[in-house]
């Protein structure tokens, strides 16, 4: 890493919804850094609670129980007023580029909007700013009269980036920010990302089913299963050296793009389903599902800890499992 | 023995008519894999639907083609005598499963009635229709079906419905399948299982395949024939080895680039495909990938590419493999 300045430190963070036949627990126990200027890129399956954490880090949500520290800072409890200095700092953006732009106002105003909200400068500086941003993001400024509806999925997510971008944050939640684009503009979304990372000294949470993506965008990447983080590593040793019993089975199991490749993959295929979050049993998580699970694993649940310099994992075996391969 | 000739779809719509199939050919074997890919909007879905003729005729058009499905021309039926060949001959996999079942009927109710619909022959009692679900659902592998037959859809995991539909398509043993993104909505670890099933699937039943994807990694597993399509029209189609290995279009190149991210060093970006895809009111005279190619002439955007024939399974539409095209390309290794 670049510098060791950590922006985020996280700790012991859960959330939990209740629901009608009991608590689901969405987040639980969550412990890890963000280091200023990487991407952190957060994997699993729905429901896992990617989002949740996400949402948690902006304060869309309130959490249960621990912490979450921003440059030192507790920001779970703030004033009104730090919290909307917080909201200046850390932005997002959504999935849904269809549904995350208001209908009824012009692309121009959805930029100005958080701008407007924090006062930055006159109208006439603002709209020098929203100009500014559209040609950041590849957008030409005719379009700022344009309403949402009038632009592709590509072209709404550009959007969605230029109005996180208007407040100057210096970390954004990209929860999920291509799935639902094509292929050939998911990679100019990605560019165009990469870009404004290194321009901008940005830092952020990238939020993906897509592992390959993820693979590529990430400097360090976590594994979510049923709101626990499994394991968390560099890119290149988490795909070529995983070691959780999780992690291995879902690197395993997406498909190559190569016909040859794919007919030698040899796949780690979980029986099953991931199991509900509600009212889940105590002991790891993945215990019902693992191979090698033992009564350890079904009693005691296993906490993160790192097992080499960039490497950590939550496994009670982890030593012994792999003294096998 | 299923046959796509010159199919020619169109939508009536307020901005106007949408060619959103402008003349594909496509064959399809007994026994064959055949994905369909390209992006949103390039028809890929809509030529599966008329095959089915799942469209709502009161503004789509077929304004030209055949569909020939063992010699019979599935466009010139009647609607009767189409019933019996959906289900029966023809099956289908619908891309959300939780929006292809009923929620107020148990999916036992609804693959019985599948199955008293469409069975030819003897009709089947209630008590018969439900055993024939619960063997069905054993046959898809899902856990405990003596109880599973009789909850309601709510009550599945995405991909437990998903393996309710394949059963539901696959009870009245079609012998064409087809699938349109069926694992688009699951989860990788859940998208190995449901092409696992569906490769079983094949093996036993001996039932062909049509699958419409945009994953190329799903091509890459299952599929054994591609066709790639842009702009309504099929650009490109091969083995999967040709189109993998061999593929002489630019826009194949550039889906294929898209995804090669994994020999990607950290910094370099991604290729892209500049631009957007054409918009099929007013579709392009020329090549419709004129537009974003990096390699295209004036040629390109006056006449639409005649099809070359590389190979005995291998065609392309494309300028640059006309014997008098001075620029000589071919597929570099990604």
């Amino acid at each position: 890493m670049k510098n060791e300045e950590v922006l985020f430190d996280i700790q012991h963070l859960n959330k939990s919804f209740k629901v009608d036949n009991g608590e689901l627990k969405a987040v639980d126990d969550v412990t890890f850094q963000i280091i200023k200027g990487e991407t952190f890129g957060l994997v699993g399956e729905s429901g896992c609670g990617k989002s949740t954490l996400g949402r948690l880090l902006v304060r869309l949500y309130k959490p249960n129980g621990g912490d979450i520290f921003y440059k030192g800072e507790s920001v779970v409890d703030l004033n009104r007023k730090k919290a909307k200095a917080y909201t200046k700092q850390v932005q997002m953006i959504f999935q849904q580029p269809y549904a995350s732009l208001n209908p009824r106002m012009t692309i121009g105003e959805i930029i100005k909007e958080g701008m407007k909200i924090h006062h930055l400068g006159s109208a006439k500086e603002m709209d020098d700013r929203m100009y500014e941003l559209l040609d950041m993001v590849g957008l030409n400024p005719e379009h700022a009269r344009r309403f949402p509806y009038e632009f592709s999925g590509g072209q709404r997510q550009r959007t969605g980036i230029a109005r996180a971008l208007a407040v100057n944050p210096e970390f954004i939640v990209c929860d999920e920010p291509i799935s639902a684009l094509d292929v050939s503009i998911q990679a100019q979304i990605i560019n165009l990302l990469k870009r404004l990372q290194t321009e901008l000294n940005l830092t952020y949470l990238f939020i993906a089913h897509d592992l390959s993506m993820v693979r590529y965008i990430s400097d360090r990447v976590g594994v979510m299963y049923l709101g626990s983080l499994v394991e968390v590593a560099e890119p290149e040793e988490l795909y070529l050296n995983p070691l959780h019993p999780y992690t291995q089975a879902l690197i395993s199991a997406v498909p190559k793009p190569d016909p040859v490749e794919e007919n030698e993959r040899s796949q780690i295929v979980l029986e099953g389903d991931v199991p509900s979050p509600i009212n889940t049993p105590k002991g790891c998580k993945f215990a019902g599902r693992c191979k090698y699970a033992t009564d350890r694993c079904r009693q005691e649940s296993p906490s993160l800890r790192k097992i080499s310099d960039n490497h950590m994992i939550a496994c009670h075996r982890v030593e012994e499992l792999n003294h096998f391969e | 023995m299923l046959e796509i000739k010159d199919l020619r779809v169109s939508f009536h719509t307020y901005s106007g008519e949408v060619q959103a199939v402008r003349g594909v050919n496509l064959k399809l074997e007994d026994e064959d894999t055949l994905a369909i890919v390209g992006e949103s909007g390039c028809g890929k879905s809509v030529t599966a639907q008329t095959i089915m003729r799942l469209h709502n005729m009161e503004n789509t058009e077929i304004k030209s083609g055949e569909i020939l499905l063992d010699g019979t021309d599935l466009l010139k039926i009647s609607e009767k005598e189409m019933q019996n060949i959906r289900g029966n001959k023809i099956g289908m996999i619908f891309q959300e499963p939780m929006t292809a079942l009923n929620p107020t009927m148990t999916v036992g109710n609804q693959i019985a009635e599948v199955l008293r619909r469409h069975k030819r022959g003897k009709k089947l009692s209630r008590k018969e229709a439900r055993e024939r679900a619960v063997e069905l659902l054993q046959m898809v592998k899902l856990p405990n079906p003596e109880q599973r037959v009789d909850q309601f859809p709510h009550e599945f995991s995405g991909g437990q419905l998903q393996r309710v539909v394949i059963a539901m398509a696959m009870a009245c043993s079609p012998q064409v399948l087809i699938a349109d993104e069926p694992t688009t909505a699951l989860d990788v670890t859940v998208q190995a299982q449901i092409l696992n099933l569906m490769k079983e699937m094949q093996r036993e039943k001996k039932v062909s395949i049509i699958i419409i994807t945009h994953d190329l990694g799903v091509v890459a597993s299952i599929a054994k024939k591609v066709a790639v399509m842009y702009g309504g029209i099929v650009v490109e189609m091969g083995t999967v080895e040709d189109i993998f290995y061999r593929s002489e279009h630019p826009y194949t190149w550039g889906l294929l680039d898209s995804i090669s991210r994994l020999s990607k060093q950290k910094g370099e970006p991604l290729k892209s495909i500049e631009g957007t895809p054409p918009d099929l009111v007013k579709p392009p005279v020329g090549c419709p990938f004129a537009d974003r190619c990096e390699y295209a002439m004036k040629v390109c955007k006056d006449h639409l590419p005649p099809e070359t024939e590389l190979s005995e399974s291998h065609r392309c539409r494309c300028w640059m493999l006309d014997p008098d095209c001075p620029v000589k390309l071919g597929r570099r290794k990604v």
